[in-house]
């Protein structure tokens, strides 16, 4: 059976005597995991496009953008699990993932 | 051959370098010595000395094994040292007590 | 908020630990063992416990494995060199859908009796970045959350401990106290720290390119063009007609004098028999920390040079030089051991994570066996205690089983096999059925079954501790042997360690509410 998981810290908006529905903190793990992976994609993808604009050889930024990929999304992670309120979550990491996207976008790239 | 005794310095420099900053601890200190007696180690000294055993112990394996693995070998032997000064303290503090006895206490400098 | 950074962070290290704990402790200890997996390789395999040759092997003097590959179809043929780790040649290729690895003597070139044994670099090794799951690299994306977990762990537990950092000898272990468990637990993590997050980086750091297809997928076609801009790789097609090989000596010497000295000591030929085959001379990979080697590229027919490998770019080698640093593949003892060291203080670490975990959550008496801490438990032990117990039986089968026999269509290297994967599921059965004995049981189990091994390779080789340390060649099989008895002393004391603490514990009524984390 499902457990019920006491985490007040976890939780969001209303709270009964401590217990949280369970759906909501496995959605939470998922928004944080997999749109946590999304968007450091999408920032690794962006940068490995733009860095060739400050000079940086094609290979050479493609290089740099795939290993700081892990450090971004432990950034990612660590500041997804820190926040209070899962829509300060997935508005985060919206927007981090445009600005990957548009980077993408941006003419004369690698 | 030589290159033993040389690392062994080394790994014994960061020991050294760590004892020095457990024993400015009140704790560690009596355990080390086993005296109660409210005379501590001039902490200063011993951050201080810890500092240059740390530095000498870094010198010795960058000058011996270079730029390309000195750094990673001297990180990594810093780990293992540390770990061997906190099972010594936790194992046999009493084995602290010679370097101990050699180190400056606090009182002499009362003075100053 | 201060606060609850440090209790989310706290339920975050928590949850993460006890999920991925029993892949995190299988990687690392596969890991540490891969430390010295040709030596392992060594112990499994006697017939390769040989002395380095005074001068490299020719080339062309195995040619005749060359013609067996081409006739197999094989899509590409390797031989190694000896090097001090592996004192013997190595061919490697590919018939049908099974990979065969065949060692020769490097004096004589004489095959050597098949090993009938994956051993160290092909059970060990491979365990421990794919846990043997090849199916769509879902083993490699397995071992790869694993790492980011830990990466995870090791921010979550700064964060909660960050008052501690400063003061961290202060985390001595108290012997008889129940938290020496978590001060361990602390100290290790804490001391760990910046080896056990370069470790689990470094990993990830190797496959980036497998992990972040994103980066080469925005401005590449597909990975050859990146590999081959960025790493200097090289292939070309098949061309679907016979061909004829000249001499693999020729194209070695031709390959030393391209590189001033640089000795070659690996050749692959690419497309065996194809007329569009080429060779491929390597330099050794232990030269330094770079997980890479100079490269030149011939065509098989004429030994016209088709590719050169060039000096790899800043970041590009920054990428191998971190992959290096994780697979240590470089020729250098003492860093060796130091890993080995480090490793096993990294499985202690997570030990110790299970074991605090338990113990706060103690076992309710009425607690049914469907509960989650039996659960939990029962995979704690067997996924600590119990890959131990696995491995080290391994070992012993490997010594008792003749060479050469197989059993119900099965070949001798696959029931070794067998036996790990059996031991191990019952290592589950026992910790589930008997949680209370079950830790100490198994530590015992470890203690007798490294032993018996070290026994057994007396009895069957004859290469006794007294002997092995007086020959140089057979350091490595003393090594091992010293090991195993490291361990079993270790065991053994850890099972006794275990029976004392768990004592007092037992006597007591459970209480589910005591200190669940560290303030």
């Amino acid at each position: 059976m499902a457990e019920r998981i006491t985490t007040d810290v976890l939780a969001d908006g209303r709270l009964t005597t401590g217990a949280v529905r369970w759906w909501f903190v496995a959605l939470r793990i998922l928004v944080i995991i997999v749109g946590g992976y999304v968007t450091a994609s999408a920032l690794v993808a962006g940068s490995a496009r733009i860095l060739p604009l400050a000079g940086l050889v094609r290979s050479e930024a493609v290089a740099l953008a795939s290993m700081c990929g892990f450090l971004v999304y432990l950034g990612l992670l660590a500041w997804g699990f820190a926040q209070s309120r899962l829509i300060n979550v997935i508005l985060g990491l919206l927007l981090m993932a445009t600005v990957g996207v548009a980077l993408m976008l941006v003419p004369g790239g690698g | 051959m030589r290159d033993i005794v040389y690392l062994l310095a080394a790994f014994a420099m960061s020991y050294l370098a760590f004892a020095s900053f457990a024993l400015a601890q009140k704790r560690h200190w009596q355990a080390a010595t086993g005296a109660h007696d409210g005379k501590l180690a001039d902490k200063r000294v011993l951050k201080i000395g810890g500092i240059v055993c740390l530095a000498a112990g870094c010198a010795i394996v960058l000058w011996r094994e270079g730029v390309d693995y000195g750094p990673l070998l001297w990180v990594t032997q810093l780990t293992v040292a540390a770990f061997g000064v906190v099972a010594t303290l936790s194992l046999r503090p009493q084995l602290l007590k010679p370097f101990a006895a050699v180190l400056p206490r606090a009182d002499r400098q009362a003075f100053r | 908020m201060e606060q609850n950074l440090r209790s989310s962070m706290n339920v975050v290290h928590t949850w993460a630990g006890v999920v991925v704990g029993a892949v995190l402790f299988a990687v690392f200890w596969m890991g540490t063992l891969s430390v010295y997996d040709r030596e392992i390789d060594r112990w499994m395999a006697p017939m390769t416990r040989v002395a380095m040759p005074d001068k490299p092997v020719s080339f062309d003097a195995l040619r005749g494995t060359y013609d067996a590959a081409v006739t197999a179809h094989a899509p590409s043929w390797t031989m190694l060199q000896p090097t001090e780790r592996q004192p013997v040649v190595r061919i490697v290729y590919r018939d049908g859908p099974e990979v065969l690895s065949r060692y020769f003597d490097p004096v004589t070139g004489a095959p050597l009796p098949d090993t009938g044994t994956w051993a160290g670099t092909r059970f060990f090794y491979p365990f421990h970045y794919r846990l043997h799951l090849k199916a769509w690299d879902i083993g490699e994306w397995l071992v790869g959350i694993a790492a980011m977990t830990m990466l995870l762990l090791c921010v979550s537990g700064l964060v909660i401990h960050r008052k501690m950092i400063a003061e961290f000898f202060t985390l001595r272990t108290r012997k008889k106290s129940t938290r020496m468990v978590l001060d361990l637990h602390t100290v290790a993590g804490v001391l760990g720290l910046p080896f056990n997050f370069m470790v689990a980086l470094s990993g990830l750091v190797i496959l980036s390119i497998t992990f972040f297809p994103s980066g080469w997928q925005s401005s590449y076609p597909n990975k050859q063009s990146f590999n081959a801009e960025a790493y200097s790789a090289y292939t070309r097609p098949k061309a679907n007609k016979p061909g004829t090989l000249m001499s693999f000596d020729v194209l070695a010497q031709k390959a030393e004098q391209m590189w001033h000295g640089g000795k070659p000591w690996a050749i692959v030929v690419q497309h065996p028999g194809d007329a569009a085959a080429f060779v491929t001379v390597y330099q050794s990979f232990d030269l330094g920390i770079v997980r890479s080697a100079p490269a030149i590229h011939f065509d098989a027919a004429t030994g016209a040079v088709l590719h050169q490998s060039k000096e790899m770019r800043p970041i590009a080698k920054a990428q191998r030089f971190i992959s290096g640093m994780h697979q240590i593949q470089f020729r250098h003892w003492t860093l060796r051991a130091l890993y080995f060291a480090l490793g096993l203080f990294g499985c202690v670490l997570i030990l110790t994570g299970f074991l605090f975990w338990l113990q706060s959550r103690r076992r309710n008496h009425a607690a049914g066996p469907w509960s989650g801490v039996r659960v939990v438990e029962a995979v704690a032990i067997s996924s600590t205690a119990g890959i131990i117990v696995a491995s080290v039986s391994f070992m012993v089968i490997n010594r008792i089983l003749p060479l050469g026999v197989s059993f119900m269509g099965i070949e001798r290297y696959a029931l070794e096999i067998w036996v790990f994967y059996l031991v191990w599921l019952a290592t589950l059965a026992h910790a589930w059925w008997r949680p209370q004995m079950a830790w100490a049981g198994q530590c015992r189990a470890i203690a007798v079954l490294a032993v018996l091994a070290v026994v057994l390779n007396w009895m069957t080789t004859g290469d006794h501790l007294l002997r092995s340390l007086a020959t140089p060649h057979l350091w490595p099989v003393a090594g091992v042997d010293l090991g195993l008895l490291a361990l079993a002393s270790g065991a053994f004391g850890m099972g006794r360690w275990l029976l004392r603490a768990e004592r007092p514990i037992r006597s007591r009524a459970p209480d589910l509410n005591r200190v669940s984390s560290h303030a």
